[in-house]
């Protein structure tokens, strides 16, 4: 299309037609002063209307285009398959040729919607050893050439500014997810599902690291088939996972003061009690009822291996835990189900622990006690108590522990 | 010649005390200035949820004092407890811990010239605490550098007391 274009200007000049008021034009007759034997030569057959239709739309083109690519003017090849037209192009003997190689025009860019800016042309792209002996120019000719076509360049960027480029430019993060979705061969999702689906992706509370692969163009395949098939389930998915990542965790210290807890402040009493044969404590004041195991808890399924079951109780349905399961799982166990067993129920909730044996309680002082401290990994241990040499259980900081929605 | 010049110079090659214990029939020695003193073996309360190399807690006249299981440290089989087991307590890093070992030997003077370099075998979580080898009496002594017994995060697991 572009090069029909110069060739009609061609044509013009070569037919010595009326010439415009465009200095360009006139320039472009001076140097290009072609006789009409020679002109007769060219194998150009365009009708008149065509001529005329062709001379607006130059106009037009000249006057739309942002992307001409007449910096310098200075004649440089168009290798043919680069061109989408391989119109009908002018080479260095004058002869039109259907799909010609060497341009001594500017080059008009037909596309001019995928950028805004203007493309400049490279140094590779000018080949001089193609440059045609008969048509190099003079110095000042170029000089002068090339402020013509800069004045008409201008003049046509001005007039082609339109609304689009004064658009602002969309935030990198939206360009590079255009750009992926683009590169894919199945775009299956889009922004318009999640916005249907009343989901943001700035609410859910992910790490960025789960939303990068996202936008970056180097994600492997599985990154970007996880991210496209994203549904709400999935999403739900996600939530659940950066929860268990990071966690709104308790203050398990929240009831400590004085480097030890609310209930240990002053002396208290401790009911010391046996599974897998190691003693533990727990204060009496975290305690409401001591059951004895009489009748077989029932078991809930998907339950973890701590968990003995439920004894139903008239206030609801007690949730057991074996004790020696739940915080030695490293020792053999020694809970004799089928034997006498004690169950521990902690106050103000239904939860309770399954032990071996019972003793009788101890009376302790805060100073009879080594306090765990803070980098401690077990947040229900409270300390050891010294003189039995067993470990103490903070009953509140447990019962938190338990109440995780992961437990 | 060398002794000559380290005796002119003692504080070249200082001569240091170093506790030899055996484990697993091997001779191994630890700085005598981090050793506080050597308990014979006591009752040892077990700690839920303490490291697998952690063997339990013992009362130190009122403090409680993490034991660890240095068979179990040094990837040795277990052993048993013998008359000769004995909890040696010591400071490391600025914590008191005692290491249960099968028995203590004596206190051996090294000078620092004749402590040679471990040879990097074995497997590392072993050859970290390893500080050099000694040839004594025709035996190979194992210096133990206490501070790398217990990375720092292993203290806040174990040292919660």
């Amino acid at each position: 299309m572009c090069q029909l274009i110069w060739v009609a200007i061609m044509s013009d000049v070569v037919d010595q037609s009326e010439a415009g008021d465009d200095p360009l034009e006139h320039y472009m007759m001076s140097l290009f002063s072609v006789p009409s034997s020679t002109s007769s030569k060219l194998d150009i057959t365009i009708p008149q209307e065509e001529k005329q239709e062709l001379e607006r739309n130059q106009n037009t083109v000249l006057r739309k285009s942002p992307r001409l690519n007449t910096v310098t003017g200075e004649m440089h090849t168009v290798a043919s398959d680069q061109h989408p037209d391989k119109g009908s192009l002018i080479t260095d003997d004058g002869l039109k040729a259907s799909s010609g190689t060497t341009s001594i025009l500017p080059t008009v860019v037909d596309d001019c919607k995928a950028s805004a800016s203007i493309s400049t042309p490279k140094k590779s792209d000018y080949k001089a050893e193609q440059i045609p002996t008969d048509v190099l120019l003079a110095p000042n000719q170029k000089r002068e050439l090339q402020a013509l076509l800069d004045q008409s360049l201008n003049a046509s960027l001005t007039s082609c500014a339109d609304e689009s480029y004064r658009q602002p430019i969309a935030s990198p993060q939206r360009s590079v997810v255009a750009t992926t979705i683009a590169a894919q061969d199945k775009p299956r999702i889009q922004a318009s599902t999640l916005h249907d689906s009343g989901i943001r992706l700035s609410d859910i509370p992910l790490p960025s690291t789960h939303l990068m692969p996202a936008i970056k163009t180097e994600c492997t395949d599985e990154m970007r088939v996880n991210h496209q098939v994203l549904t709400n389930s999935d999403v739900s998915a996600l939530e659940a996972v950066c929860k268990t990542i990071s966690p709104d965790l308790p203050d398990y210290r929240a009831h400590w003061s004085n480097h030890c807890p609310s209930w240990a402040q002053g002396t208290f009493d401790a009911l010391l009690f046996k599974c897998r044969g190691v003693t533990l404590a727990i204060p009496l004041t975290s305690l409401g009822h001591i059951y004895t195991h009489e009748e077989r808890l029932k078991q809930l399924p998907n339950t973890p291996s701590w968990m003995l079951g439920v004894k139903p109780l008239p206030q609801g349905q007690l949730k057991v835990i074996d004790a020696g399961a739940y915080f030695m799982p490293e020792r053999a166990p020694s809970l004799n189900l089928e034997g006498e067993l004690y169950i521990l129920g902690l106050a103000g909730c239904l939860w309770g622990f399954a032990v071996d044996t019972l003793t009788n309680p101890v009376t302790i002082k805060p100073e009879d006690v080594q306090w765990r401290s803070l980098n401690s990994h077990n947040p229900w241990l409270a300390g050891a108590i010294k003189k039995q040499m067993c470990v103490l259980i903070d009953a509140p900081a447990l019962l938190t522990f338990l109440q995780l929605p992961s437990v | 010649m060398t002794a000559q010049l380290t005796k002119k110079n003692p504080s070249e090659d200082p001569v240091l005390q170093w506790v030899t214990f055996h484990l697993a029939g091997e001779t191994y020695g630890v700085n005598v200035m981090q050793v506080q003193e050597v308990l014979r073996y006591t009752e040892i309360a077990p700690v839920p949820g303490a490291p697998h190399y952690v063997i339990g807690i013992i009362n130190l006249r009122g403090n409680v004092v993490t034991v660890i299981d240095t068979r179990n440290r040094f990837a040795l089989s277990p052993g048993e407890i013998t008359d000769n087991t004995r909890i040696v307590i010591i400071e490391a890093e600025k914590n008191v811990v005692g290491i249960l070992v099968d028995s203590v030997a004596e206190v051996v003077y090294l000078r620092q010239s004749e402590i040679e370099t471990a040879p990097n075998v074995g497997n590392e979580e072993s050859a970290k605490f390893i500080q050099g080898v000694c040839h004594k009496n025709s035996e190979l002594l194992i210096l133990i550098e206490l501070d790398k017994l217990i990375s720092d995060e292993e203290w806040a697991a174990i040292g919660g007391f």
